[in-house]
């Protein structure tokens, strides 16, 4: 059985499972703590600093934990999980770990995690933007300020980075937090999509944020300042800002959007991935294993083709 | 990725299991403070000469010293860690970014004053 991934504003089924779902991961407990989190981080050498209290944490908070461990992963070129040509297939790969935790809480094998069709709404003036019905009870709760209205009102954050030290916080559960349009002023629209699609190249030397063409680089963001996936992040703001971003659930919406943008590149240039097995920076290469907490050995050559997992509703028309 | 479940979850991370070949590239901070600075190093050949920049930053916030470090890529862009997706056009402009995203300093925002009453619970 294959997921369909839908358009939250499409599929009310899809989206109330999905914010269902969110919230029973988050209330899952694991018998895990913090310094559990930060022993593991030892282990692996990941140097992630924690403060504040030992709480036990739960299935959420540790997505949100795996994330920031792959990202404080320094590698030659970016991180385990940004900043170069893994950036698209490993987090493919964490949205589809976490599509099947949402599957098992669910008991539906067949859930689809929704996407965000940002650049739909970077076509409106920039005041309507934070004031769709996604920011309303029946979604996704309030664009700014803390997330008290909605089945998200339920969601609470244990652990997050502090921007100005980079330090894990295990502060006491606190609602979800955001500053919709106060850090950008729009989101991203067709044009910056049709632009991402257009580029010839996935990706090419140097593999980094640096890198002046290629679809990852212009689909993360960094192409010309702050821009799609990037730019998302700071619109929302506030929770979606640091490597904690994981714990507001719009980071996951906004994510199955980039992926399916990637999807639609493919289906455009084939399954092509660069940099091959014997090429660029280790940790980006093809057949190099992806960073999984679960213990798996997907590389991005296992991903590039999704289909075993789920399908795309429509993809984009190019 | 069949063979993948919540219970290997759970398992790895509470027994600290190492899912990783090797260490990362910088991973070297353990028991040592962090850095105050961090220098970027921007290379180029132009006309057959070779250029080399080195960029560190000595930052400040009312005294206190920036501990995230600061890099500054080809295009003069400058980024930090502590947000990731952020592409600052100065050094000045990611300071400024990092105040106004730090949910501690939004006295307009509910999260300010939920934040400074843990605070408060944490030192009496
Ligand atoms: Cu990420």
């Amino acid at each position: 059985m294959t997921a369909i991934r839908q358009n939250i504003l499409v599929g009310d089924t899809a989206r109330d499972q999905f914010l269902q779902g969110v919230v029973l991961l988050d209330q899952e407990m694991t018998g895990i703590r913090v310094v559990d989190l930060a022993n593991f981080a030892q282990n692996n050498g990941i140097p992630l600093q924690f403060e504040g209290i030992n709480q036990e944490v739960s299935t959420y908070d540790l997505f949100v934990f795996w994330h920031m461990i792959a990202a404080a992963f320094s590698l030659q070129v970016g991180n385990a999980a940004h900043g170069g040509p893994v950036f698209l297939p490993w987090h493919r790969m964490y949205l589809i770990r976490l599509e099947q935790e949402l599957q098992r809480v669910l008991g539906d094998p067949d859930f689809g995690i929704p996407y965000w069709d940002w650049a739909s709404d970077g076509e409106m003036a920039p005041e309507q933007q934070w004031r769709t019905e996604l920011w309303s009870d029946l979604y996704l709760g309030e664009a700014r300020g803390l997330v008290r209205s909605g089945p998200l009102g339920n969601m609470r954050v244990r652990l997050y980075q502090v921007p100005q030290t980079v330090r894990v916080t295990s502060d006491q559960p606190r609602p979800v937090w955001r500053q919709a349009a106060l850090n950008a002023q729009s989101l991203p629209d067709r044009i910056d999509e049709t632009s991402a699609l257009a580029e010839q190249d996935y990706d090419l030397p140097p593999w980094s944020r640096f890198v002046t063409r290629g679809h990852r680089n212009a689909l993360e963001g960094f192409l010309g300042g702050t821009t799609m996936h990037n730019l998302v992040h700071v619109w929302v703001s506030g929770d979606m800002l640091p490597m904690s971003s994981p714990n507001d659930p719009v980071f996951f919406l906004n994510h199955c959007n980039v992926d399916r943008i990637w999807e639609t590149w493919m289906a455009d240039n084939g399954q092509v991935y660069r940099p091959a097995a014997n090429e660029g920076p280790s940790g980006h290469r093809i057949s190099d294993r992806m960073l999984d907490v679960f213990g798996g050995d997907l590389a991005p050559a296992d991903v590039l083709d999704p289909q075993e997992w789920y399908t795309y509703d429509t993809l984009l028309n190019v | 990725m069949a063979n993948c479940s919540h219970e290997d979850l759970i398992s790895n991370i509470k027994s600290g299991k190492r899912v990783v070949e090797e260490a990362p590239k910088h991973g070297h901070q353990h028991g040592k403070k962090p850095k105050l600075s961090h220098a970027s190093k921007r290379e180029a050949i132009y006309k057959g000469r070779k250029i080399r920049i080195r960029t560190t930053y000595k930052i400040e916030i009312d005294g206190e010293a920036l501990t995230v470090p600061f890099t500054v890529s080809d295009d003069g862009r400058v980024h930090c860690h502590g947000l990731p997706n952020y592409a600052a056009i100065s050094a000045l402009d990611l300071v400024r970014r990092l105040i106004d995203t730090s949910p501690k300093e939004q006295p307009d925002d509910e999260i300010a004053a939920l934040l400074a009453k843990k605070a408060g619970g944490h030192r009496s």
